[in-house]
């Protein structure tokens, strides 16, 4: 029946579609779903909020005017043209340090940050952020503070505390893989 | 649960996303970000884990501070505990204390540094025996008062001490202040006092033997 393939295509939202274009509402359905993703990829890039939303923007206008022909999934694919946009976009900008800044997209949301279920959704990823560091050990908590919260580089935080830099970077990665467990839960990489 | 693989992955994404890399790792991260959708997801989780854990240590700062002063496993820092010495200097009934302990030092300091020329000018048997005048049974009380009081502050600022220990300790330095000029403003001190010391007091001094015929008044 062809109402039952139609449903049966909207079970799979993110693989290969035989057509080249991609349906409005498909491409409404892959902004509520990785939209956000997208815009950390490009803030990643671009250490840029907005310019990050430009980024967002291009690439689902990208994908609702071509469509997609490469040979891969349409999420990884979208991944992909975000960061072609985002590194392209750094370019026209002529930023020219990688430099994390934190005056420049630090704290700022993604895309419709403004919504109340956004701003609800990320009261509780703050939460759980809270309970995450409160359960670390105290030599990972130390780490995870002096990088984030006072931006000492690996290299100045593995100094003042007086151990090798392999110890600070191998405590911020138990910390990275505990805080994502408390963040992101059921995202599991087992196989990448 | 994570692969070990994926770890590393996620620790050098933060570093990209910190700007921990040198330009040339940061080439090489984003060759492989062109050709890796895990390291693509991995550079957007650690943008999400950045931006999250910042917002919650920066909401959090206050909290720790004040969990900083009370263990150190609680705490991103160890943070010196205020010094015992310290917090004994900051005490109001210490300071108090050493006021009373000042003013009656400077008090019989006073009373003793004029004895000597108000004995000379009181003439020259009175100067060798000065046990037989009233001034010197008035300051063998008032010594004895003085010693009293001040046990019984050094007591008080042994124990635990709050504001009204400090004002009662104030009050007693009134108190001290009015025994050194006469001999009945004694009494609202004594009135306080133990059996023993009221006997202390009520009772003249002790004569050398054969220096005088008087015996002790009874009662």
């Amino acid at each position: 029946m062809a109402g039952n393939g139609a449903a049966g295509s909207r079970e799979h939202p993110l693989t290969l579609a035989d057509d080249r274009k991609i349906a409005p509402e498909r491409i409404a359905a892959l902004h509520a779903e990785c939209g956000d993703e997208l815009h950390r990829l490009a803030v990643g890039v671009l250490h840029d909020a907005h310019l990050a939303n430009d980024v967002v923007q291009a690439t689902f206008v990208k994908a609702l005017e071509q469509g997609h022909t490469a040979e891969e999934s349409l999420r990884g694919w979208l991944f992909r043209v975000a960061l072609n946009e985002a590194l392209a976009l750094r370019r026209r900008q002529g930023v020219q340090s990688r430099a994390y800044d934190k005056l420049a997209w630090w704290g700022r949301g993604p895309v419709d940050s403004e919504r109340p279920e956004e701003i609800s959704s990320r009261r509780e990823e703050v939460e759980r952020a809270k309970t995450a560091l409160e359960g670390l050990p105290a030599e990972q908590r130390q780490v995870v503070y002096l990088r984030l919260y006072e931006q000492k580089t690996f290299a100045v935080i593995a100094k003042e505390l007086n151990v090798p830099l392999g110890t600070v970077l191998w405590r911020m990665q138990a910390a990275l893989k505990r805080l994502r467990e408390r963040l992101l839960p059921g995202d599991d990489h087992d196989n990448p | 649960m994570t692969t070990p693989e994926y770890d590393r992955l996620l620790l050098e994404a933060t570093i990209y996303v910190l700007g921990d890399m040198s330009s040339a790792e940061g080439d090489a991260f984003e060759a492989r970000l062109s050709e890796d959708q895990v390291a693509r997801e991995a550079l957007a989780e650690a943008v999400l884990i950045c931006q999250v854990t910042t917002t919650a240590l920066a909401e959090g700062d206050r909290e720790r501070s004040c969990v900083a002063s009370c263990g150190a496993n609680d705490v991103p820092f160890e943070r010196l505990p205020a010094s015992s010495v310290d917090r004994v200097w900051r005490r109001p009934a210490l300071w108090a204390g050493l006021a009373i302990a000042a003013s009656v030092a400077i008090v019989v300091g006073v009373s003793d540094f004029g004895r000597p020329q108000r004995l000379a000018q009181q003439g020259p048997e009175v100067a060798h025996n000065p046990g037989s005048t009233d001034e010197t049974s008035l300051d063998g009380e008032r010594q004895l008062a003085v010693a009293w009081l001040n046990s019984t502050l050094l007591a008080d600022l042994e124990e635990p001490a709050d504001a009204n220990d400090a004002d009662d300790a104030t009050s007693e330095s009134d108190e001290v202040a009015l025994v050194d000029s006469h001999g009945e403003l004694l009494t609202p001190v004594l009135s306080t006092e133990p059996d023993w010391l009221f006997e202390a007091v009520t009772t003249p001094p002790l004569q050398p033997a054969g220096s005088s015929n008087e015996t002790p008044q009874e009662g």
